[in-house]
């Protein structure tokens, strides 16, 4: 699968990043709102994974990107705790999943497996 | 005249050699500045590094970082590589967090922590504590006890809040003899960190229910609310009669999370004798449990009671209890004063909006 990462944290960026090679995806990694859009403009992504709380552009904004492309993209949120508003409206728009922070990689692992199947 | 040409000229030329060694200082500062930020940015790259190859990868997968190798000798690297490992393990649960614990063990930075309990800088202090606390290191909770007495609220705090992060409940043996008061911030990160109350405990927490320390009897009181601990419902009647207000309007909260038949007419009995603020609250507790018993009561308050704070509380319960259709009467009722009609219609608009 060819998988975007959009998350301004260097360090969860990085280790979703290793993680995903491991387990033998393609990854193309964002370090903000706007350049994950432009990815998703130009490249052809199976799975995107996004921050809420991003700069330029949020987690939401990315959501209705992907809606306004008129793309099939499945998207898990990353949230924090205390956005369970933010993530409800992410659903409304579409998004597939959300894992909260502190989050465990395994555990993210074996949500997108759901979705390569 | 020349002299005085010649004395103006040594002035401006001193002018100038000042700025200019003002200016060679701000380079060479600023240099230097840029200097540490560019071996900050670069060791913050060895560290993430580092921390991603423990979580992504077995040990035996993992080969040794030759630049973290080095680094690693340097003191200021150390002290980064431990803020850094705090702020990760907020950020990964599960397996990956055991990880990030484990690099702390395996660079013994528990050391480089303890240093900092003796450090003379305050902040210093209650970060090394922060450090332990995070990475679990409750080998040092001898070392950070020691801290529960010290005159910094920052520092003591810290401590507080790490025993409680290790040993629970127990590790809140300190409020027997605490004489500061718990802040109620402090308060919400203890109650957050004590996951069960072991059973037994009364005679511990009727200690604490009888502190001279206030801030200990209400902080005793949130633990109760969070843990229903029934047992001890008598023993928190009795600080009805409490000399603080605050304790006593806890109290009443308490009370009516653990509430039983007779709570509201234990409420209605003491009432009289209470602070209004208490008063509010007991009116604010017939509110909530719905108890339709206290109607009469309640219509008293309205009618007689000379606090407008009072009257509006009781008409707002009166509203909860299904009395519309009476306060809507006594609101068309020619007799009643003006400042009465105002308060029903206030209570009444404001359920209806």
């Amino acid at each position: 699968m060819v998988i975007l990462i959009a998350e301004d944290d260097e360090l969860i960026l990085k280790t979703i990043e290793h993680k995903l090679l491991k387990e033998g995806h393609e990854v193309i990694l964002s370090r903000n709102g706007k350049e994950a859009i432009e990815t998703l403009k130009n490249e052809s992504v199976d799975l995107a994974i996004t921050d809420i709380m991003m700069p330029f552009a949020s987690g939401i904004e990315i959501l209705s990107a992907i809606q306004s492309m008129g793309k099939q993209i499945p998207v898990i949120m990353l949230s924090s705790m205390g956005q369970e508003e933010v993530v409800l409206n992410a659903f409304d728009l579409g998004a597939s999943d959300f894992i909260v922070k502190p989050f465990s990689p395994n555990e993210l692992i074996l949500r997108i497996k759901r979705f390569s199947k | 005249m020349i002299n005085s040409v010649h004395f103006i000229f040594l002035i401006f030329l001193g002018m100038l050699s000042l700025v200019l060694v003002l200016i060679i200082v701000v380079i060479i500062y600023s240099f230097y500045q840029y200097k540490v930020s560019v071996r900050l940015s670069g060791w913050s790259e060895i560290i993430n590094k580092t921390i991603t190859k423990i979580i992504v990868y077995e040990e035996d997968e993992v080969s040794p970082d030759r630049d973290f190798i080095i680094a690693n000798g340097n003191p200021s690297f150390r002290n980064l590589f431990l803020q850094k490992l705090v702020d990760s393990e907020k950020k990964f649960s599960g397996v990956a967090q055991n990880k990030i614990k484990y690099l702390f063990e395996q660079y013994n930075l528990q050391e480089d922590a303890l240093k900092k309990l003796n450090q003379k800088k305050l902040y210093l202090t209650a970060g090394g504590i922060q450090e332990l606390t995070a990475m679990n290191a409750e080998g040092s909770l001898p070392e950070i006890s020691r801290f529960l007495a010290h005159p910094s609220p920052q520092v003591y705090q810290e401590a507080q809040y790490a025993l409680v992060n290790f040993k629970g409940f127990e590790g809140l043996h300190y409020l027997n003899t605490i004489p500061t008061v718990i802040s109620e911030w402090q308060q919400l990160r203890l109650l957050r960190s004590i996951n069960h109350i072991p059973e037994n405990s009364e005679g511990i927490i009727k200690g604490w229910l009888e502190s001279s320390n206030n801030s200990v009897v209400i902080f005793t009181l949130k633990l109760l609310r969070k843990f229903q601990v029934l047992t001890v419902y008598s023993i928190v009647t009795q600080l009805l009669a409490h000399p603080s207000t605050e304790v006593r309007v806890q109290t009443i909260q308490t009370l009516l999370s653990l509430e039983n038949p007779s709570t509201i007419t234990c409420f209605t009995n003491v009432y009289p004798d209470q602070p209004i603020e208490v008063q509010l609250e007991i009116l604010k507790a017939i509110k909530s449990s719905g108890d339709k018993r206290s109607t009469d009561f309640l219509k008293k308050q309205l009618l007689d009671n000379t606090e407008t704070g009072i009257k509006v509380c009781a008409a707002q319960a009166l509203f909860s209890l299904e009395e519309k259709q009476y306060l809507a009467q006594m609101a068309e009722n020619e007799s009643s004063s003006e400042e009465l009609i105002k308060i029903i219609k206030y209570a009444l608009q404001e359920k209806i909006c």
